[in-house]
């Protein structure tokens, strides 16, 4: 199917004028955000949907934004005060999920994984192939004519097909081609302290990044990066920060909280992070240190504001900053992450007040940022 | 010499927290070099300037940081989990002595010790700093310990915690002593976050732009009984690197380095290994590329609470390097 390329510069001469004319100006509503965000399609590498909901929230809203050739979209906000420090804040737009790879003569979908989707999940999903959500199914053979040996075995993904109720090859390339991207058909919910939904990893993260650009802190100037790819190796996390050459970075991601008790009762030693206590502050993963200047930073920030938050437990796992803090000369760099439930699954859960102090601590740690603070 | 490796050995400083390195670095090289910086994520740089218009740009470059534990968790019991800084050795952790950054000493105790030390993973490793419970307990989440050995002298041998890379960083020191005149422009870079993936001499080299590097850091040790095959053994002097797991070294600088030490009537050895990293292998690929060598100084037990190196072997490289250094680069 022929496609249009995606628009890749837009920048915006004068948004004050701009603002003057249009109609009063309202900030998004955070989870309506949330919601557009978790149920866009933007597996790694085909981030488009994700890219457009960004561009329109930011629409005549800043002073430059721009789209890099690996997709990210970048934001350059002014600060008011002269010596503000360059500050990079991230948040990756791209989700795991599946490709297509062939239509076989029976109209079915032969897919492989991209990012760390955990094949467990997969069996008798519904998914979304494609930027138009054409829905599908992960078929399994009916538990009717499965022996109790079947029942008991995982199926290998290269056995797995995706069906979208096509007869045939013709039928089926009608509406799909190889290199489309699927994703787990998931409806975003939202009650309560309850956020329930696919890519949360780290739509949250975006949500929260396009509510920094739209109100920017003045005592910095912002470099706002939403960057593609970082699901499948940290690739435009790196390329931007080249473009940027910022003199510290914040990365805002999601991260697992595996908090649940243990079966046998012993005191579960590896959460990584816990549901409900609060912001995640990375101190060292698989690909940081985080700069212990930034660090303290954000815990007084923190301990000033009144806001809860927790410390990532040391050991896996990776964010952008990885590939952000060896960029050029190097890089101060620290992440902060929401805790979240069953990433990286067709349904992750999340608390909406781990989110928003997520957002409110980020906002009060790069308020108290100025070039002191990395001396 | 050996009072320097063991100030450098005995001081605190795992990967990311390199600040009291940087202190001695700083007093060891005062008024040695045309200038010392800092770079954003804490390599120190005494450079000095070129003085000849045939002097190349060489880069040598050192680890000061260590490997390292850093607690992921308090238990009901008082007990510290932790994760590995750095590609620390397991099997050498259950007994070792650990010192924290504000001086608290603690010993790692190893859970279900009845079934032997074979197969363990590093949530059956623990750290106990005689709490009882979770209360008002001295550690937090993040907390960073070393092993806590003070440099030992073994007849020509030394044992201690750190020297993977402190015995380098010594070597730079003294090099820079000795280096009477020299007709490039030599950049010596204390780097940070080796341990962790020589994350420090990447962007070092992004800043300093160097046309040559050389990395000087331990290496494994192939002469312990049953000892991975590698004809690299202490006291025989300092090792020329040809390859490893990360990198193959330049042979232009391989060459010039055995014809400079043959020069000197200098002992070394080749080392090709195929396992280890050195900061020369992210220098490489630095900007538009960088040619490598590295010298190693033969190491046992590396990554323990006791690793042993030989004082010849650091001697030898001070005195190779300051030949390297001081004549031309014949390539």
């Amino acid at each position: 199917m022929p496609r249009k390329p995606p628009q890749r510069t837009r920048a915006t001469k004068s948004p004050a004028a701009r603002r003057k004319a249009a109609a009063p100006w309202r900030p998004p509503d955070l989870i309506d955000l949330a919601r557009r965000l978790s149920e866009a399609s933007g597996v790694s590498g085909d981030e488009a949907a994700v890219r457009r909901i960004v561009l329109e929230s930011l629409q005549g809203r800043t002073d430059q934004v721009s789209v890099d050739a690996l997709g990210n979209i970048l934001v350059r906000c002014r600060p008011s005060g002269r010596r503000a420090l360059r500050v990079m804040v991230a948040a990756h737009l791209d989700e795991v999920g599946l490709i297509i790879v062939a239509i076989s003569s029976d109209g079915m979908l032969r897919f492989e994984t991209v990012g760390g989707v955990d094949e467990r999940y997969l069996l008798g999903k519904a998914v979304w192939v494609g930027r138009d959500h054409l829905p599908g199914v992960i078929g399994v053979k009916p538990i009717h004519l499965s022996g109790p040996a079947e029942v008991a075995r995982a199926v290998p993904v290269d056995s797995l097909r995706i069906d979208i109720g096509a007869a045939s090859k013709e039928a089926a390339s009608q509406w799909v081609q190889p290199g489309d991207r699927v994703v787990f058909a998931t409806r975003f919910e939202a009650r309560g302290q309850l956020l329930l939904g696919k890519a949360l990893d780290d739509r949250l993260g975006v949500a929260s990044l396009i509510s920094l650009v739209l109100d920017p802190p003045a005592n910095i100037e912002l470099l706002a990066a939403f960057t593609t790819q970082e699901e499948v190796g940290l690739r435009g996390a790196q390329v931007a920060a080249y473009a940027l050459n910022p003199q510290a970075a914040l990365v805002l991601d999601t991260t697992p909280a595996n908090d649940l008790p243990l079966g046998d009762g012993s005191e579960n030693a590896a959460y990584n992070t816990k549901l409900g206590a609060g912001p995640a502050v990375y101190l060292a993963d698989r690909g940081t240190l985080s700069d212990r200047r930034l660090v303290s930073l954000v815990v007084e920030a923190a301990r000033a504001e009144g806001l809860p938050f927790q410390f990532r437990q040391p050991g896996g796992g990776t964010t952008d900053a990885a590939a952000i803090h060896l960029t050029r000369e190097g890089i101060p760099s620290v992440s902060l992450s929401v805790p979240a439930r069953y990433l990286h699954s067709p349904r992750s859960l999340a608390r909406r007040e781990d989110w928003l102090n997520t957002l409110r601590l980020s906002r009060a740690a790069l308020a108290r940022l100025a070039p002191d603070k990395l001396r | 010499m050996k009072p320097l490796i063991a100030r450098l050995a005995d001081a605190y400083g795992p990967s990311g927290k390199e600040d009291s390195l940087r202190q001695i670095v700083r007093s060891e090289l005062k008024g040695l070099s045309d200038y010392i910086s800092e770079d954003p994520l804490g390599n120190v740089h005494a450079v000095i300037k070129q003085k000849t218009r045939a002097g190349r740009k060489i880069m040598v470059s050192a680890p000061m940081d260590e490997v390292g534990l850093i607690v992921s968790h308090v238990d009901d019991h008082g007990f510290a989990r932790f994760s590995p800084l750095g590609d620390v050795d397991l099997l050498q952790c259950p007994g070792a002595r650990v010192r924290f950054g504000d001086g608290r000493m603690g010993v790692i105790g190893m859970a279900d010790r009845a079934r032997g030390s074979a197969r363990r993973s590093w949530s059956e490793l623990f750290i106990d700093v005689g709490a009882s419970d979770r209360e008002n307990h001295p550690l937090q989440v993040g907390d960073t310990a070393v092993f806590a050995s003070p440099l030992e002298e073994a007849g020509a041998a030394l044992i201690g915690k750190g020297l993977n890379g402190r015995i380098g960083v010594a070597i730079l020191i003294e090099t820079l002593r000795r280096l009477k005149r020299s007709p490039h422009e030599v950049q010596f870079v204390f780097t940070v976050q080796e341990q962790v993936g020589q994350r420090g001499a990447r962007t070092a080299a992004f800043r300093l732009e160097p046309e040559i590097a050389i990395s000087v850091s331990a290496i494994p040790s192939g002469d312990t009984p049953g000892a991975p095959h590698l004809a690299v053994g202490l006291g025989k002097g300092p090792a020329i690197k040809v390859r490893d797991a990360s990198l193959l070294c330049d042979p232009r600088v391989v060459r010039w380095m055995v014809q400079r030490a043959e020069e000197a009537r200098l002992p070394y050895q080749l080392e090709v290994s195929d396992e280890g990293a050195t900061g020369a292998a992210e220098i490489q690929r630095s900007r538009a590329g960088v040619i490598v060598g590295s010298l190693g100084i033969p190491c046992r037990y590396l990554h323990g609470p006791a690793e042993m190196a030989d004082l010849n072997d650091a001697e030898n490289a001070v005195k190779l390097l300051t030949q390297l250094l001081a004549l031309p680069v014949p390539f």
